[in-house]
């Protein structure tokens, strides 16, 4: 059966909607900077929607004086572009929605929690009714007019892969015949201080795939991608996924193995359900954090893959740094585009390849190239390793 | 293409009905050591994640190596989080333990079974409140389908008094006893060894009545509501929550038993687990052919049917 | 130095929750971290980061030259002796 993807959401550190980031893209023009939406005592680059609250709830005609959380503003921004774009109507029969998350409302909850620590009966209650992962979901499907299965999943870095994962089962099982996928994350003191305390974090601007790459940059927002089967199509599709799978490293909680061995099955076992060999592949979005470990394990995994001949590929998170929970679904939208345009990505800040794989990204952006598959990588803490492959139709 | 899908085993560690004082229900535990027998992944494991992977290890014995591990938890490792939370107010961003905020990840249980077992396959986190079991065992009857075999599948949530109290300042908690939980089920294509068939899982918004949604369910498996000989149905003692339930009342023949069971696990996001396991449980034991299990919280409604082998 | 030795394994046990472990288990020539010895990991690594840093005013930036230094009790030991603020 073919799963078709015929509508697109964003939402991102470079931009609201397609459009906008696209032309980023174009003009090499990323969105990393100092923190400005909430306090910390972290200086560190990060990758910051441009929008506050009030501004996001205005977008969306929501009231301005509710404690939505962050998370959901972005997701809801993001997927109402992709429904339209694909003409989802509210009510439609048989279609779903699966959100990934990371973190949830953490953003409401720990201004909440400053108060509640000193005083358990201090504190704006309301600011916690968000806290759960599927407030976000829920809250999204209720103005989007979605009443079929939804769900919400949290596997970290991973979770928007998973939630297009699990949606392309749905539909291929027979359960529905359109679903909204994808994730959202914003950012928030919590997840800033929990990779800082990792030791992750570049305090400048992150250089994935560079030999002197030094840690990642976190980033914020969503992506959401609609796909539907023949029967639910009403337009011209983008491409369709015609490969995922999801493995797990079973190595460390936080690490990868250094061979790659959790990413190298992802994508290996990816490109064999779409039944094409790995020299078919014509560009890979890969997860490219910018820490030391992620990316040599990844450029090993693509070595074993391609057998040495690893195609173009580029990590975008120069531009947008690492969205967690929505990542996915922010470059899921960007590799549909790649399918459907010809575009192949540049990964910023590159200079020297990495000395034990000596891999060259590509580092120019260019349209109209003959790309058939674009297989995109996501790898979570707790080893979770997804990839997905995007193909022409 | 539906395949039928049998419980081969499942390990529950919960609270037995008595909240001994405390304003809510704890698990009765295990000794985690003899469970979790990996001294250096063991010290690390918060009171959630050692329920969560002891009450998988139970379900694992013999050598099981599990083809999927699908897990769900309504609020995850809260305790951690709390923890993480503190400790950036209290050292100000700075020198915080890194170990706290990695297990507060909510797919941190389903990868500790992973890495305790080397199990590289499939690994999946559901975190959708009252639905987020009924969201893994939908997952869990995907991969059957697909031809997977023994698939992890368990719930986890833990109870202790800050969640206590933020959901009473939330109002979550009215004449309700809150409860806590970790349930694990392997579930096959082939009824060797199996001890259950899960027959059915509906989940609905809003759905027009219970009776209704139960009946259509029914109908559909060409069951009659008189075939039920076990009802277990997620009364909390709130009364606007119990009110669905009760038109479930004309369904449940005089014959048939009746289970509020959230008397005994207390009210949580993933209690109907807790109740899948007691279905299975008197199943097993041959005291009910045909078990039904109805939870519904705000809106929504779920459903799950088991019957004998 | 034999008191900071013991106090050292002390707060190994505190921190990385070495369960039912007594400072006198601790070899303190034995590797801490791989398969031979403790088999701490890395994340293990940044937690003695911290206790470097909270109880002696040790700051270790860059978890990679910790290699060394962190090899057994007895080279934490030695570093902490040269470098105590």
């Amino acid at each position: 059966m073919t799963i078709y993807v015929t509508g697109l959401g964003v939402v991102s550190a470079i931009g609201c909607g397609v459009e906008e980031n696209l032309d980023a893209l174009r003009h090499y023009r990323h969105g990393l900077d100092k923190v400005s939406l909430f306090e910390t005592a972290l200086d560190v680059p990060v990758g910051e929607v441009k929008l506050d609250n009030e501004t996001l709830a205005g977008m969306l005609s929501l009231d301005k004086g509710f404690p939505y959380s962050r998370t959901m503003l972005l997701g809801l921004l993001a997927a109402r572009e992709a429904c339209r774009d694909a003409g989802i109507t509210a009510g439609m029969p048989r279609t779903g929605f699966i959100s990934g998350t990371s973190v949830g409302g953490m953003d409401r909850s720990e201004i909440f929690y400053e108060s509640f620590r000193n005083d358990p009966e201090q504190g704006d209650i309301r600011l916690t009714a968000s806290h759960d992962c599927a407030d976000s979901t829920l809250r999204m499907a209720r103005r989007l007019g979605i009443t079929g299965f939804t769900t919400t999943i949290s596997t970290a870095c991973s979770s928007a892969a998973n939630a297009i994962l699990l949606g392309a089962r749905l539909i291929r099982s027979g359960r529905l015949d359109t679903v909204i996928v994808g994730g959202t994350d914003a950012l928030c003191r919590f997840t800033l201080n929990g990779f800082n305390s990792l030791k992750i974090l570049d305090k400048e601007l992150c250089r994935p795939y560079d030999n002197s790459r030094a840690g990642l940059n976190l980033g914020e927002g969503a992506g959401y991608i609609v796909l539907q089967n023949e029967k639910a199509l009403r337009r011209e599709p983008y491409c369709c996924l015609t490969g995922y799978a999801n493995t797990n490293d079973a190595f460390h909680q936080t690490g990868s193995s250094p061979e790659g061995n959790g990413a190298f099955r992802a994508m290996s076992e990816a490109v064999t359900m779409a039944g094409i060999t790995p020299d078919e592949v014509s560009y890979v979005n890969v997860h490219g954090t910018g820490t030391p470990l992620n990316d040599l394990s990844e450029s090993r995994a693509m070595l074993r893959l391609f057998d040495n001949h690893v195609p173009p590929f580029a990590s975008v998170k120069g531009y947008i740094g690492h969205a967690l929970g929505g990542s996915e679904g922010i470059e899921a939208v960007y590799s549909a585009l790649c399918v459907a345009r010809g575009i192949l990505l540049p990964n910023l800040r590159f200079a020297t390849s990495i000395e034990e794989t000596a891999l060259t990204p590509v580092v120019r952006y260019s349209e109209g190239n003959p790309i058939r598959h674009v297989l995109s990588n996501a790898f979570g803490f707790g080893g979770n390793e997804t990839s997905l492959l995007f193909s022409r139709p | 293409m539906s395949a039928t899908c049998y419980i081969k085993r499942h390990a529950a560690i919960s609270p037995g009905g008595d909240a001994e004082g405390k304003n809510y229900l704890t698990a009765a535990e295990p000794d985690y050591k003899s469970l979790i027998d990996n001294p250096g992944l063991r010290r690390r494991m918060s009171r959630i994640i050692k329920m969560g992977v002891a009450a998988a290890q139970m379900c694992l014995k013999d050598d099981i190596r599990p083809e999927a591990i699908v897990t769900a938890t309504g609020l995850g490792c809260v305790g951690d989080t709390e923890k993480f939370a503190s400790q950036i107010l209290s050292l100000g961003e700075n020198l915080l333990n890194p170990s706290t905020f990695i297990q507060s990840t909510f797919n941190t249980i389903g990868a500790q079974i992973a890495l305790l077992h080397k199990i590289e396959a499939y690994n999946m986190t559901y975190v959708h409140r009252s639905l987020s079991f009924e969201s893994a065992l939908l997952d869990s009857l995907l991969l059957v389908e697909e031809g997977r075999h023994n698939i992890l599948v368990g719930a986890i949530d833990e109870m202790y008094e800050t969640p206590y109290t933020i959901e009473q300042r939330m109002g979550l908690l009215r004449n309700i006893t809150a409860g806590e939980g970790a349930h694990f089920f392997l579930l096959d294509s082939e009824p060797h060894d199996a001890c259950a068939t899960l027959l059915a899982l509906e989940t609905g918004s809003a759905p027009a009545t219970a009776d209704c949604f139960v009946e259509t369910l029914l109908q559909a498996k060409g069951l009659q509501a008189a075939d039920i000989d076990l009802w277990l149905t997620g009364e909390n003692g709130n009364t606007l929550h119990d009110k669905p339930f009760a038109t479930l009342d004309r369904l449940v023949a005089p014959t048939s038993r009746r289970l509020s069971y959230k008397k005994i696990c207390g009210e949580y996001p993933t209690a109907p687990a807790a109740a899948l396991s007691m279905a299975a449980d008197e199943i097993a034991g041959g005291k009910a052919r045909y078990a039904l299990i109805y939870n519904h919280s705000q809106e929504y409604h779920s459903v799950m049917l088991c019957g004998s082998l | 130095m034999e008191e900071l030795v013991k106090e050292l394994k002390q707060q190994l046990i505190d921190e990385l929750n070495l369960e039912e472990m007594t400072p006198e288990d601790i070899d303190t020539e034995a590797p801490l971290f791989g398969d031979e010895g403790l088999g701490l990991d890395s994340i293990d690594a940044l937690e003695i980061i911290l206790i470097l840093e909270r109880n002696y005013g040790i700051k270790i930036e860059n978890p990679a030259e910790g290699k060394e230094i962190f090899y057994s009790v007895d080279t934490l030991a030695r570093y902490i002796e040269s470098h105590r603020a």
